[in-house]
């Protein structure tokens, strides 16, 4: 039964551990490489409800204990077998809605998108525990309202304790998610995005996938260390609802905020809810620079 | 020994029609606020809010048996603890807040008052649908009100839904209850709102002490039920 306990697994999940006790990456040493290669992984946001309908079984009450335990535990089986069915056919179906977008993201690679970041990708041979593992996960939503990005961010314990990776309390030395949402995409973004035009694809993951990597680096170099305070509600709008993300304020830009929630993951909300905000941003600047 | 058999049969008969009868009662359904109450300048409203009988928790739906309920007791009491230590009511007094604010919007005079005892203990009022079962008349007087608006908070924290001993899902965030207002001359409804969310929690549910994704969707819940209650009024 405590099987039944548990959410089906999904790969853009990752439990915040930071056992690094303060000795924070130096940033002339900092290096990482993606986990998964160098293609960009699209997808298709969907539902995270794995609530199926209750299944009314009759146990049979003269199979004894052995025989009632059996029966729970088959019981348990097909109720955890039909969540799974449901988030893999939720995913299928939110793939579908974005296909176009997907085979356009095939054009161009992570490296391409990583800008200034691209000087501290790894090359050459390095172990395992001296580079950051970056597994950046895009996705855009089936109406074509917003792409938002899930990085997960990584460091392996060094290779002696990694051979005793099970009888450690956490699986990895640092381990951590950066969530970056877009804005609310304007009409004519939608309809590129809607008919796979690589150009703007390219343009809107390259910057969610700079900015993950900034928090990536400032994290790990340790400019949030000292960021503490008390949860407070922030919220993002979407196209139909505000969704609510309790956290510290880590850092505030005139595009975006930057949120440490409940998870300890750093959640980016953008400012403005159409891309016009960096005209906004650079209008205050000026005006800014005017009254002073 | 037959005459007594034959009374005792008209007895349990008696009470399966009146037990059946009550079944057969047909609920309030929602009625939308009556701006028409609003038309005289001088309407004094009061505000009465009944909290949540206990703190927050996991609500179990579906655990047929008392051995069921046990069980899902069990996979939830650390979620139990957690909520019950973290979660108090000052987001609901917020819920509060906004039905005077909403109400102040309509009229001038809106107050918060305090029910001289509780619903359940009121005298009842047989009216027909669209109107209050509780006698609420002599309130007015009491009061000092014309309509009295009640929000009740009846469940808050957790909500997880099991087939008896198995969970269908992970606990997800909730809160419920219901608004409704009542002309205290008729002791019709002006309003009758119920609201009940549940939110799924993003990913990984299970994850004690802090139990981050079900108390991120508890806060979901709660703004989602501002907004439905803004909506509203």
């Amino acid at each position: 039964m405590m099987g039944c306990q548990s959410t089906p697994y999904r790969d853009d999940y990752a439990k915040h551990t930071n056992q690094l006790r303060g000795n924070y990456i130096q940033p002339d040493q900092y290096q990482f490489k993606f986990a998964a290669g160098k293609e960009i992984d699209l997808r298709g946001a969907y539902s995270s409800n794995t609530d199926t309908a209750a299944t009314p079984v009759m146990y049979h009450g003269g199979a004894g204990l052995v025989g009632l335990a059996l029966q729970v535990g088959i019981h348990s089986a097909m109720v955890q077998s039909g969540r799974e069915g449901q988030l893999s056919e939720q995913q299928q179906q939110a793939n579908e809605s974005i296909s176009a977008a997907i085979n356009a993201s095939k054009s161009f690679s992570l490296t391409d998108i990583a800008g200034d970041h691209a000087s501290d990708i790894a090359e050459g041979d390095f172990t395992p525990e001296s580079v950051i593992h970056v597994k950046p996960i895009f996705f855009g939503q089936t109406d074509h309202s917003k792409l938002s990005l899930k990085t997960l961010v990584w460091i392996e314990w060094p290779e002696k304790l990694r051979k005793k990776k099970k009888k450690l309390k956490h699986a990895y030395l640092y381990s951590n998610l950066i969530h970056v949402h877009s804005n609310l995409l304007s009409e004519e973004q939608r309809q590129q995005f809607q008919s796979g035009d690589s150009d703007a694809l390219k343009q809107q993951l390259q910057s969610m996938l700079q900015t993950s990597l900034d928090i990536a680096k400032a994290e790990l170099t340790g400019q949030y260390k000292d960021i503490k305070g008390a949860s407070k509600t922030f919220f993002l709008k979407e196209s139909d609802n505000k969704k609510v993300i309790r956290g510290v304020l880590v850092e505030e830009t005139c595009n975006h905020q930057v949120v440490k929630n409940l998870h300890q993951w750093f959640v980016v909300l953008p400012k403005g809810q159409t891309s016009t905000v960096g005209n906004e941003c650079a209008l205050a600047h000026s005006q800014v620079g005017s009254d002073a | 020994m037959k005459p007594l058999f034959a009374k005792f049969k008209y007895f349990v008969v008696a009470i399966l029609a009146i037990t059946l009868t009550a079944c057969g009662s047909t609920p309030q359904t929602t009625v939308a606020l009556s701006t028409n109450v609003f038309a005289n300048p001088d309407l004094k409203v009061g505000v009465a809010y009944i909290e949540p009988a206990s703190q927050a928790t996991t609500h179990i739906y579906g655990a047929g048996c008392l051995l069921c309920y046990g069980v899902a007791s069990a996979l939830t009491a650390q979620l139990d603890t957690h909520l019950k230590s973290n979660i108090d009511h000052s987001e609901l007094e917020n819920i509060k807040n906004l039905v005077v604010e909403r109400y102040k919007l309509k009229t001038k005079n809106v107050s918060l008052v305090e029910l001289p005892v509780p619903v359940n203990k009121m005298k009842k009022f047989k009216g027909e649908l669209g109107f209050a079962n509780k006698d609420f008349r002599s309130l007015k007087e009491k009061l000092d009100i014309d309509v009295l608006v009640v929000l009740e908070i009846t469940e808050h924290g957790a909500f997880r839904s099991f087939s008896n001993y198995i969970p269908n899902g992970d606990p997800q965030g909730h809160i419920s209850g219901l608004v409704y207002g009542i002309d205290l001359k008729t002791n019709a409804y002006v309003q009758y709102m119920k609201f009940s969310e549940t939110i799924q929690p993003s990913g990984e549910w299970d994850e004690p002490p802090t139990f981050p994704s079900v108390t991120t969707s508890y806060y979901q819940a709660l703004e989602n039920t501002k907004q439905t209650i803004t909506e509203a009024i």
